[in-house]
């Protein structure tokens, strides 16, 4: 276990480092840099700013710097929005892409995995037949459409929430519905098809024969089984959520660390473009090491590598 | 059967119940009103509150909520100077100006104002290290452009000197009768200098002086908190010379920056004011909700640059000519842009009263743009090459793109292509020189037409269009050097008509501003320069606590 | 997949492939989609020829409901959204098969080398794709496409890059069962080289699989990009697909919500379909593992 451990921590170091190696070359390589303006100045008011942030100096120096300065946990000042470090705005919009991202997840699980259950013990039911069809619905429909018309229907006409941005305590409904629900789908009808199987299995029949009741069934033997599935999902899953609050952010402005990326590499802000893909990548990275933790817990045999 | 129509019955009453509480709840621009507070949209969050660092609009409203300048906005005129730190100015020439500061003008701490304030001022916004944008704006100062290039480190070269604590004289480098209206821009307000050098070094643009609890102001109002990319706050101000007019107790800022999200919030009941309008939203306010809707002119023209240095077929004025003959302005600014913009029929946007005539030479005329064409070598458009239309990501440039293309098709029979680039990329195409054709929009600093005329100098940074003429160079320097209005605004006008011959840049419409405003608020007026000075506004819903003595100039 | 592996040594009467389609047909519900995914294919692929000019603007009708001029209605510059739809379903279907492509022939190539052969090279392989599986690309694809002109190209590489991992994974699980078979033993027996065995033999008996999670993948692709539209980071003006349609529809939903609606059913249908024949495609291949 120690063996496998390791191994996966080093991994997760060399992703973070190429994540932050891809990064800082891609946003170099981009036309246009940080301080072009509309009113164009003299060239050397823009060589001014490029001094004060180091851009003058030879490439490799940048990069050995910012990866320094990154190891000792400063990631930098924002180049757009001067007098605000890098480590400064992920704080702040971090722990709103968190909550939704949170409450997606729970959405997610709590609808879909009961839903997925219930279709594949009420097998080509009508249950089943509805809940596979409300999930192939939220598998079809983009989180960019689903959100606008949740925001139409629940924000203006019924004036429950607020269409956008976040001011009030229940602003992450909206937002987060919308993104787990896209996930609930998903969920769903994994734990369905895992259920399904397991339901299959002769220690099943054999329990059943022993007059063991449904729930007992379902519930100890089944369930723990049919989960595994799922908790693979949960590595993709958690990769999708944060490319959807990116999305979900966008819908319903919300200042959060997606509406913060994207704004970075549109304007060439490569401090803080750096500072979030490596927050990023910690975060995710840190997230799949508990996933495959629980999973070999679970599942001895994924210690091996037999996927 | 019974157990399941109780819990149907539960969840209905349960979602009923929620869905009561939720729809009654008190709307936030009415509890805002209640306290005073103004909410306000703004765009995009602002970059930076360092005045001689900022450069955009977002940051300009918020600056002029914080700090004032020697001259104020008149709330609803735009030609009207009235005094703000000054207390009065007089001049002779034009060219020596000397201002009367008031004596109880005060810093937000406490500190009393004084001339060796705005010297300091200039002296950082003009200092090369700092890096400030808009420096040249205070080019016009005498010795300015000299230290701001480095060529001098020494700033008693600079035409401006305190005489005594209340009395600041600035020495212009020719007549500029226009000068107090250019005092109202941002670029010219004095900053603390105990604060910014508490922050550390003056020319450090990282420096955080801006924050609340450190920024020093003497605006009406002062920063309280700043959430970022979500809220900002200011409340009035407690030492600001003028406190007893201001009506309001504070403002908060929200950087929204879709147009279709800051509707949805000023529906909402969210917002008091909003920074714009989206297009398919305006014939709905202006037909079924006109109480909310303000419209106007805006001193901002929209044209498409043409880089005569890209192709010989642009370099060719009847080219020119031809493509800016065959744009049906009308037609595009009422089925495309559609929020009450005016064709241009000139460069220099219009303004009512104004001293100032724009000539009036643009033309839809398909006809002799055909012709023109023609006679420069590409009839029907044969043979001319394949050019491309370069403009920043956004709706409307698009919509607009999309409708000039088909435009010169149709009357012309060339083919462009159209490429849209994100913000910084494009900005860095236009200043390389990488575009054919590209869109862009340059905003009026102050209200004299040479604002709109300069940069289309040989040297200027911000011509970008590799064309010049010396002819126009040389009637913009004499207008520089003289002093009689009429007889400047002659040479202006001369120099313009040159420009609209050659149309090395083919304007397409005058900008309105359009927006939403919520009917509690009073005192709002709309302005070319589309500045609303907040202590002229307050709530109809809350007793006005004093009466404001510039509404009775209505 | 084991089920699969019994059907090669001939378990039942038929082909295997007769077997799934026969199988195949008697989903009721995949044969539907069947039909209404090439009805929609077919729509936009000659529809355009039919109807009236996509990119034609009309500025003084400007946006207007669903009338017997025009079936969907017009957008802001007057084009019939009809037009637009089905020229835009051609774009989104060219850019779901093409990036698919791509996703198929990296995936089948990785997972078909690594099954084959085993050992150090297929566990550092699988690591490889263990850990992009759970990184999040959009936020590369974002950074590429902000950087670089957008091209269709462009926007097929970035998507193919993206979605190749699943396929590798379920390419490399059959190549490791199928490389143990006689046919393949028999092979390297008769000195046959890698390229040789993996091209003739082992690459006809993994399609099952593959066609099934090609049309899963399909899908997928098309959902990015329209989120890459979405973002302003897909196809150009005028050109449109259904994603930039459906963003363009969101903005004025509330003034022309036909603008929206038309380009996300459409969309969404074809999502819908493309997903329950694949569905029903692994249930022919494999009945016992319904998923």
């Amino acid at each position: 276990m120690t063996g496998f451990l390791l191994r996966r921590i080093l991994q997760s170091i060399l992703v973070i480092l190429a994540a932050f190696t891809i990064t800082f070359i891609l946003v170099r390589c981009a036309p246009g840099g940080p301080f072009s303006a509309e009113r164009v100045a003299d060239p050397e008011v823009i060589a001014q700013q490029e001094k004060a942030w180091g851009l003058d100096k030879p490439l490799p120096v940048q990069y050995f710097s910012d990866l320094g300065r990154l190891l000792k946990g400063d990631a930098g000042d924002s180049m757009k929005y001067k007098g605000w470090t890098v480590n400064e705005l992920i704080a702040d919009a971090f722990p709103l892409s968190l909550t939704i991202g949170f409450a997606a997840f729970l959405i997610a699980i709590l609808i879909g995995l009961p839903l997925g259950v219930l279709a594949a013990v009420r097998k080509n039911s009508l249950t089943d037949y509805l809940a596979m069809g409300g999930s192939m619905l939220g598998i079809c429909l983009p989180t960019f459409v689903l959100g606008p018309i949740l925001a139409l229907i629940f924000g203006i006409w019924l004036n429950w929430f607020n269409a956008s941005g976040w001011y009030d305590k229940s602003d992450w409904v909206l937002p987060a519905f919308t993104l787990g629900l896209f996930y609930a789908a998903y969920i769903a009808r994994l734990a369905r098809a895992g259920m399904l199987d397991v339901l299959s299995l002769d220690y099943i029949r054999t329990a059943r024969a022993k007059g063991l009741d449904e729930r007992s069934v379902v519930g100890k033997h089944a369930l723990r089984r049919a989960i595994l599935p799922v908790i693979s999902f949960l590595g993709p899953a958690f990769a999708g959520l944060i490319s959807g609050s990116i999305v979900i952010e966008r819908v319903f402005q919300i200042p959060g660390l997606g509406f913060h990326f994207v704004g970075a590499a549109q304007n060439r802000d490569y401090a803080l473009a750096q500072g979030t893909v490596v927050f990023y990548a910690i975060l995710i990275v840190g997230l799949n090491l508990v996933v495959d933790m629980i999973q070999a817990w679970l599942d001895p045999r994924t210690r091996e590598g037999n996927s | 059967m019974l157990r399941r129509l109780l819990l149907l019955a539960l969840v209905v009453g349960v979602v009923v119940w929620f869905g009561e509480r939720r729809s009654k709840r008190p709307s936030r621009i009415a509890a805002a009103a209640e306290e005073g507070f103004l909410l306000v949209g703004n765009g995009a969050e602002p970059a930076t509150l360092d005045l001689h660092v900022a450069t955009g609009v977002p940051e300009n409203v918020i600056i002029s909520a914080l700090f004032e300048g020697l001259v104020a906005y008149h709330p609803s005129d735009d030609y009207e100077n009235p005094p703000g730190v000054a207390e009065s100015w007089e001049t002779e020439d034009f060219i020596k100006w000397t201002f009367h500061l008031r004596p109880d003008a005060r810093w937000s701490n406490g500190d009393p104002l004084t001339a060796a304030d705005f010297v300091f001022s200039y002296r950082r916004m003009l200092t090369p290290e700092l890096g400030g944008e808009y420096a040249m704006i205070l080019h016009v100062m005498e010795g300015a452009e000299q230290f701001n290039k480095g060529e001098t480190d020494d700033f008693s070269t600079v035409g401006v000197k305190a005489i005594d604590e209340h009395t600041l004289e600035i020495q212009l480098v020719g007549p500029t009768p226009y000068f107090p209206s250019l005092l109202k821009h941002y670029t010219w307000f004095p900053v603390h200098r105990g604060c910014i050098e508490a922050a550390g070094e003056i020319t450090d643009q990282k420096s955080r002086w801006t924050r609340p609890g450190k920024l020093v102001g003497n605006g009406p109002f002062t920063l309280k908190t700043w959430r970022f990319d979500a809220m900002i706050e200011v409340v009035k101000s407690d030492t600001y010379w003028d406190k007893e007019s201001v009506s309001l107790n504070g403002i908060r800022f929200f950087p929204i920056a879709s147009d279709t999200t800051e509707e949805r919030a000023f529906r909402d009941g969210q917002l008091h004011v909003t920074n714009t309008l989206p297009i398919d939203r305006i014939a709905y306010y202006r037909e079924e909700a006109p109480e909310y809707y303000w419209t106007g002119a805006q001193l901002t023209t929209y044209f498409y640059r043409v880089n005569t240095k890209a192709n010989p077929a642009l370099a060719d004025v009847r080219v020119r000519q031809a493509l800016a003959l065959t744009i049906d302005r009308q037609s595009i600014v009422e089925s495309v842009a559609k929020g009450g913009q005016r064709p241009a029929h000139g460069l220099v946007p219009p303004s009512e009263g104004g001293p100032y005539t724009t000539p009036d030479l643009l033309r839809f005329d398909p006809d002799a743009g055909r012709a023109k064409l023609a006679e420069a070598g590409f009839p029907d458009g044969e043979g001319f090459p394949r050019l491309t239309i370069l403009f920043n990501t956004h709706e409307s440039h698009k919509l607009i793109a999309q409708a000039v293309q088909a435009m010169w098709k149709k009357h012309l029979g060339i083919e462009v292509e159209l490429l849209n680039q994100d913000w910084q990329v494009y900005l860095d195409s236009c200043g390389k020189g990488n575009f054919e054709i590209a869109r862009a929009a340059w905003n009026g600093d102050y209200m004299d037409p040479s604002t709109f005329l300069h940069m289309w100098m040989k040297d200027d940074g911000n011509n970008q269009t590799g064309w010049s003429s010396p002819e126009y160079d040389s009637l913009l320097r004499k207008a520089g050097k003289t002093k009689d209005p009429s007889e400047r605004y002659g040479l202006l006008q001369q120099a313009e008509t040159i420009f609209l011959n050659e149309v090395p840049a083919i304007p397409i419409y005058w900008y309105a501003t359009n927006r939403v405003v919520s009917t509690d608020v009073e005192g709002w007026h709309h302005k070319l320069l589309d500045n609303h000075p907040y202590k002229a506004l307050r709530f109809r819903s809350v007793e006005a606590a004093t009466p404001n003595p510039e509404d009775d100039k209505q | 997949m084991s089920a699969h592996a019994s059907q090669l040594r001939g378990g039942r009467s038929g082909s295997p492939w007769q077997n799934a389609w026969r199988r195949l047909c008697s989903n009721r519900l995949a044969v539907v989609c069947l039909w209404l995914l090439s009805a929609v294919v077919l729509l936009c692929l000659f529809g355009p020829f039919l109807l009236a000019e996509p990119n034609a603007q009309n500025l003084s009708l400007g946006a207007s409901k669903p009338s017997a001029d025009h079936w969907f209605g017009t957008d802001t510059l007057g084009r019939d959204l009809l037009a637009r739809c089905l020229v835009g379903g051609r774009l989104s279907l060219l850019v779901g098969m093409v990036a698919t492509l791509v996703a198929l022939i990296i995936g089948v190539t990785y997972g078909m080398i690594s099954g084959y052969r085993g050992g150090r090279t297929d566990a550092i392989l699988m690591r490889i794709v263990d850990v992009l599986y759970g990184f999040p690309f959009l936020i590369f694809v974002i950074l590429l496409t902000t950087i670089f002109e957008r091209s269709l190209v462009l926007l097929f590489a970035a998507i193919g890059c993206i979605e190749w991992l699943t396929m590798a994974r379920i390419v490399r699980g059959q190549v490791l069962v199928l490389r143990e078979m006689e046919f393949v033993k028999a092979a390297q027996a008769l000195g046959q080289t890698e390229a040789q065995i993996l091209l003739r033999h082992l690459l006809p008996n993994v399609l099952g699989p593959v066609v099934i999670y090609t049309t899963l993948l399909v899908p997928a692709v098309m959902l990015l990009e329209a989120v890459l539209s979405f973002l302003g980071l897909g196809v150009q003006p005028p050109d449109a697909s259904w994603g930039v349609l459906i963003n363009d529809g969101a903005q004025s939903m509330e003034t022309y919500p036909w603008l929206l609606l038309f380009p996300a059913l459409l969309f969404s249908l074809t999502l819908f379909c493309l997903n329950l024949i694949g569905d029903g495609l692994r249930d022919a291949f494999d009945p016992r593992a319904e998923k």
